[in-house]
């Protein structure tokens, strides 16, 4: 075992963990966050994306001696007590979930791309969540959620008349 | 992961890498990015007895132009930094075009340049633009550096020749003429996280409509990405019209060698690679033209 330190929704842990141990594993079963999913476990499903050092990954093909010293939001880290994040509020008022099971990783991967960029068109909104898989919706209903979480946020890509410039009417 | 777990190191420098790396010892492995690593351990097709973690060596990290020799990209170089650097998007921008359709955001955060090469996967998709980039790769050891172009890098499908102990820090790119244009096409079943069925990279150096020099990679169609040599002197010197595409490209398809498996048909894939260079021939002239009116 190894000593690890981080830093998990701006609270500092200390962990042991295996030098083959997934900082996905870590999270889960040392740490007790079972937000974060494990999906395919090989990078392809993305049911695990997590943000490190501001960057999303797939918290399944990083070793948790690897994030000696790194920060790390996860699902549990957006909301501010019993206020959701706009993503998780978009979300649910866009009906963009339905068994649930990528959506932590859905909104981590949006967060990701609105940080690096606030007001997407509906196609960089497709590609920059394209390592995400969902089963049973489609991806209608989760664009829509990004890009109206993108208005909670910037507010200001409605035209004269209220309505959106780009993306589904609604 | 329930194997037995390796021994992790992570070294801060070359020297004190070079002072603890054991060579007699297998199952010695060079971590970076660890996208294809991680996975090929986990499903057991990997043993690894000593991971030693690189990311954190300065020597491996950054990009820079260097007056002698062009542009240098540093191995630990991630697919996001690569398609986002300004000197990569000013003096080769087929390879950020090329970097930005890779897999996923979350890979493409992690994923690194000399990863992608090490791994050697016919289909790696930076070998094509690369290739016709003349890349040279930079190679470091205990025992020193070498240098060697890119296309002596492929020894087969997960295989390069790269020696035992031996490490990518660099991969170096001679600044490409101002009338040249190049672009990097892939077939893949979805836009993303698709490995490619067939890849062709085109770069040409054209006069009005007259191909002064070619160079065309092809990648996933044979053991090892390879240029098309014989497409490539068809088309020198060459008017480029409809005919002399349609050849040109016919001759890179007789090149390509391809296999049939899960993602496509030898055959298919031969059509592919004819189907790609055209529009990338195209597109390359087509782009040339509007850029000399």
């Amino acid at each position: 075992m190894v000593k690890i330190s981080l830093i998990i929704n701006a609270q500092p842990w200390e962990i042991q963990v295996e030098p083959d141990e997934t900082l996905l594993d870590a999270i889960r079963g040392k740490v007790g966050l079972t937000g974060t999913k494990k999906g395919c476990d090989s990078g392809e499903c993305g049911a695990c994306t997590v943000i490190m050092n501001g960057r999303s990954v797939n918290s399944c093909l990083v070793l948790a001696v690897e994030a000696d010293g790194q920060e790390i939001t996860t699902i549990e880290g957006l909301s501010h007590g019993q206020e959701l994040h706009p993503l998780q509020a978009a979300f649910i008022s866009e009906g963009a979930v339905q068994c649930g099971f990528c959506t932590p990783g859905m909104i981590m991967s949006a967060k990701a791309l609105l940080d690096s960029n606030p007001h997407p068109s509906e196609q960089q909104i497709r590609q920059g969540m394209a390592g995400n898989l969902c089963r049973c919706t489609g991806y209608g209903r989760i664009v829509a959620a990004v890009e109206k979480a993108a208005q909670l946020i910037g507010g200001d890509r409605l035209d004269a008349t209220g309505s959106r410039q780009t993306g589904n009417q609604v | 992961m329930s194997q037995q777990p390796f021994q992790y190191e992570a070294p801060q420098s070359l020297a004190e890498l070079w002072s603890t790396l054991d060579l007699g010892q297998d199952g010695t492995r060079f971590l970076a990015g660890g996208t294809d690593l991680l996975v090929k351990y986990k499903r057991k097709q990997l043993s690894v007895t000593r991971l030693v973690d690189i990311k954190n060596i300065p020597d491996l990290q950054g990009v820079w132009l260097d007056a002698a020799l062009g542009l240098r990209i540093g191995a630990l170089t991630t697919l996001t930094d690569l398609a986002a650097h300004p000197l990569v998007n000013e003096h080769v921008p087929v390879l950020a075009a090329a970097a930005s359709k890779m897999a996923s955001a979350q890979v493409r955060n992690r994923a690194t340049v000399g990863g992608n090469l090490c791994n050697a996967a016919p289909s790696a998709d930076l070998a094509p633009p690369l290739l016709v980039l003349q890349a040279r790769i930079k190679t470091l050891s205990a025992a020193g550096e070498r240098e060697l172009p890119l296309r002596h890098f492929f020894a087969g499908p997960g295989l390069s020749t790269l020696r035992p102990g031996e490490l990518v820090s660099e991969v170096i790119l001679p600044l490409p003429e101002g009338n040249t244009r190049a672009v990097y096409l892939k077939q893949g079943l979805r836009q993303a996280m698709d490995i490619a069925m067939v890849g062709v990279a085109v770069k040409l150096k054209l006069s009005g409509s007259l191909c002064e020099e070619a160079a065309i990679a092809l990648g996933a169609v044979s053991p090892v990405p390879l240029r098309a040599e014989s497409a490539e002197q068809y088309l020198k010197g060459r008017k480029l019209d409809a005919q002399s595409i349609a050849e040109g490209a016919d001759l890179a398809a007789k090149e390509a060698s391809p296999i049939s498996d899960v993602r496509a048909s030898a055959l298919y894939r031969s059509q592919l690679v004819a189907a790609l260079l055209k529009q990338g021939l195209q597109q390359c002239a087509g782009i040339l033209t509007e850029g000399e009116n």
